[in-house]
């Protein structure tokens, strides 16, 4: 079975990844919240994780709205006005430390791509369907709500991935 | 003593530095790296002390660099920072001889107790 198929159950882990990654990284409390997540522009951090043994892929998706997503690089590389680099770099970290602990999370045999992020006003990707297999949830820190969607067998194209290391290669099950 | 640092990102690479400070470990002098294979040239230019890294970087993984230092002689202190610690990968880490793994996030009392032995 994927590590993938089961994302509904996991919604409790993820929920505790999102809050604790915002709440180590902005020092402040993060709850879950259903609240939705801003109008304003978002920043975007994303990237996949491979299960090398079912040879399946899953995109793991952060989303927030700029004005947190500029508290959260000031905070992460204390200056009082981030550069919009900056905010891409920082934003990028966070989906890095949030997909690396979803990976741990669903799989034993996985690689993780490097993270793509932009600051963007228009939905940057595909908008994700969570009803069929995928999960989300929020948090709210500093009155801002914050979003981690993972979705299985959702695109991967224009994620870089760092360089395969041949042992880190399992065999598959079939 | 001479510390590099490397992690793609350059806000984790300021975290360290900070968590570090906060951890009691400062006062060293830092080196900063963007990815595996620009830390390997300056673990060979700058002699480091101890060399912190991120696991996934371009070019070259931190067990890239981890492996190439070894096999080229170097023996200074490792220590992974990566946002994935599950324990295949602390067995991968400390196979091929790294002093430990901090995983992301992560607190001062992480660093205090991982890089105890070598830092002061």
């Amino acid at each position: 079975m994927s590590a993938f198929a089961q994302l509904e159950d996991a919604r409790p882990d993820l929920d505790l990844i999102l809050t604790d990654v915002l709440s180590a990284v902005l020092s402040e409390e993060a709850m879950p919240t259903q609240n939705q997540l801003p109008t304003e522009p978002l920043a975007v951090a994303r990237l996949a994780i491979h299960d090398q043994i079912a040879d399946l892929y899953a995109i793991v998706e952060i989303r927030a709205g700029v004005s947190l997503a500029r508290v959260i690089a000031a905070r992460m590389m204390s200056v009082a006005a981030p550069l919009p680099e900056d905010i891409v770099d920082a934003v990028a970290e966070v989906g890095n430390i949030i997909g690396g602990n979803v990976k741990s999370l669903l799989c034993h045999h996985a690689r993780l791509s490097l993270p793509s992020s932009e600051i963007t006003a228009q939905d940057p990707y595909t908008e994700l369907d969570f009803g069929v297999s995928g999960a989300y949830v929020r948090a709210i820190v500093l009155g801002h709500v914050a979003q981690l969607a993972v979705q299985p067998d959702a695109a991967i194209e224009g994620l870089m991935w760092p360089p395969y290391t041949p042992d880190e290669i399992p065999e598959r099950s079939s | 003593m001479k510390i590099l640092i490397a992690d793609d990102s350059k806000a984790m690479r300021m975290i360290v530095i900070r968590t570090m400070r906060q951890a009691g470990l400062s006062g060293h002098e830092i080196i900063e790296a963007e990815d595996g294979k620009q830390a390997f040239e300056l673990a060979r230019t700058k002699s480091p002390d101890l060399i912190l890294s991120d696991w996934n970087m371009p070019e070259m993984t931190g067990i890239e660099l981890l492996k190439a230092l070894r096999a080229s002689g170097s023996t200074t202190p490792f220590c992974f920072v990566t946002s994935e610690g599950s324990q295949d990968m602390r067995t991968a880490a400390a196979g091929a001889g790294a002093l430990g793994l901090i995983a992301k996030p992560f607190t001062p009392e992480a660093f205090a107790e991982a890089l105890a032995q070598v830092v002061s």
